[in-house]
């Protein structure tokens, strides 16, 4: 079942084969985990929300109009599923760098690498979530601006402005001095 | 940490991202997995959305009567006539050997209890109960007739914890349970919970 298609797995789902949709999810869950824990800060709150977006996902399958580009579709649900949550969320509570701190690994000894891991994420969380966005998709997830744009509905020239003014976010605060 | 400055990360259009750029998006591109459980959990949130959409799609004629009949003698005849009750039967607990099939990460002080669903409803001709705890599976749990007309019954071994159910009646009436705590899902379904025990504990 690995090498059968989205498009072959999207027919079979709106056939009546629930159950394959367990491999798109199965499919797809590890990079839109990775992107919804980079845009939220947390493990739980990503999993929350990736679980409506899969769920929202299979409830519109109908609606997806090309099967086999399933995947891009999925992407768009969970992009404003990440927007609707922090939206919420940000109206109760400021709490990305929390957040960000409680995505990363345990460990009984910290080192130099985790030290600047945790920076990284911590500057991550600071930016605004547009600029977050923008970024994670460009330059982790490593989508082309026509991608992007096709996905968030946003202009191109928008989406670099705000991956620009990310990057600048993130030297001035990765490269702040300490005091 | 950076070699070199640019607008959006790149040194020029088209190019790899500068140095900076590249060392922050590789430790955000460190893999995330989900965590155990992920996927067992979104397929039983997918059944139970494929359930009540399958009970929806046949059951037009059925949601249409039930939406006019609310009159108040019209309601003494519904209650008079159709009730599901759950309970936790005599608060029954099963030794672990009596558990044909249980799964091994249940352990002996599980807590796990009988619960004895009951649904009542002189015309039904077929009642299942689906939830939580069967992965909303339409056809895993079904009643059996009691010998008394119209009363149906099961009994399910439920672990400590709270768990979401309901009847589906003749494969196409979705009805939760009138006696018990009622809770809506963000698509405007409305199932009942039932708790036992205590719910454990996260480690």
């Amino acid at each position: 079942m690995e090498a059968t298609s989205d498009g072959e797995l999207v027919r079979a789902v709106l056939g009546g084969d629930t159950e394959a949709f367990a491999h798109l999810v199965n499919r797809y869950r590890g990079t839109y985990t990775r992107f919804a824990v980079r845009m939220l800060g947390s493990r739980d709150d990503a999993e929350d929300v990736l679980q409506t977006a899969f769920v929202r996902a299979y409830r519109g399958l109908a609606r997806c109009e090309d099967p086999d580009r399933f995947g891009g579709w999925l992407y768009q649900i969970v992009i404003n599923e990440c927007r609707t949550y922090l939206s919420r969320r940000n109206k109760r509570e400021k709490r990305f760098v929390e957040g960000a701190e409680a995505s990363m690994p345990s460990t009984e000894h910290p080192s130099a690498a985790l030290a600047i891991r945790g920076e990284i994420l911590d500057a991550v969380a600071r930016l605004s979530p547009e600029q977050r966005e923008a970024f994670l998709l460009k330059h982790v997830e490593e989508l082309s601006y026509e991608e992007m744009q096709r996905i968030t509905g946003v202009s191109e020239s928008a989406l670099k402005m705000r991956v620009k003014r990310a990057c600048e976010r993130l030297r001035e605060l990765l490269e702040r001095k300490p005091e | 940490m950076r070699d070199e400055r640019s607008l959006d990360g790149f040194t020029d259009a088209g190019a790899e991202p500068d140095q900076f750029i590249r060392e922050i998006a590789a430790t955000l591109r460190a893999e995330e997995e989900p965590s155990a459980g992920f996927d067992r959990r979104v397929m039983a949130a997918v059944r139970h959305e494929s359930a009540t959409r399958a009970v929806r799609a046949n059951a037009r004629p059925w949601w249409r009567q039930r939406s006019i009949s609310l009159s108040p003698l019209g309601a003494l005849a519904l209650a008079a006539s159709v009730a599901a009750v759950a309970y936790v039967g005599a608060r029954e607990i099963e030794s672990p050997a009596d558990r044909p099939g249980s799964s091994t990460t249940m352990a002996a002080e599980d807590g796990t209890e009988i619960v004895r669903f009951v649904f009542v409803d002189p015309n039904a001709t077929q009642v299942t109960v689906v939830g939580s705890f069967n992965q909303w599976r339409k056809d895993a749990t079904p009643l059996e007739a009691t010998g008394v007309p119209g009363v149906w019954a099961v009994s399910v071994p439920l672990e400590a914890g709270r768990h979401e159910y309901a009847f589906v009646v003749d494969g196409k009436k979705w009805s939760a349970d009138p006696f018990a705590p009622a809770i809506t899902d963000e698509f405007g379904t409305e199932s009942s919970i039932v708790r036992i025990g205590q719910a454990p504990t996260s480690s």
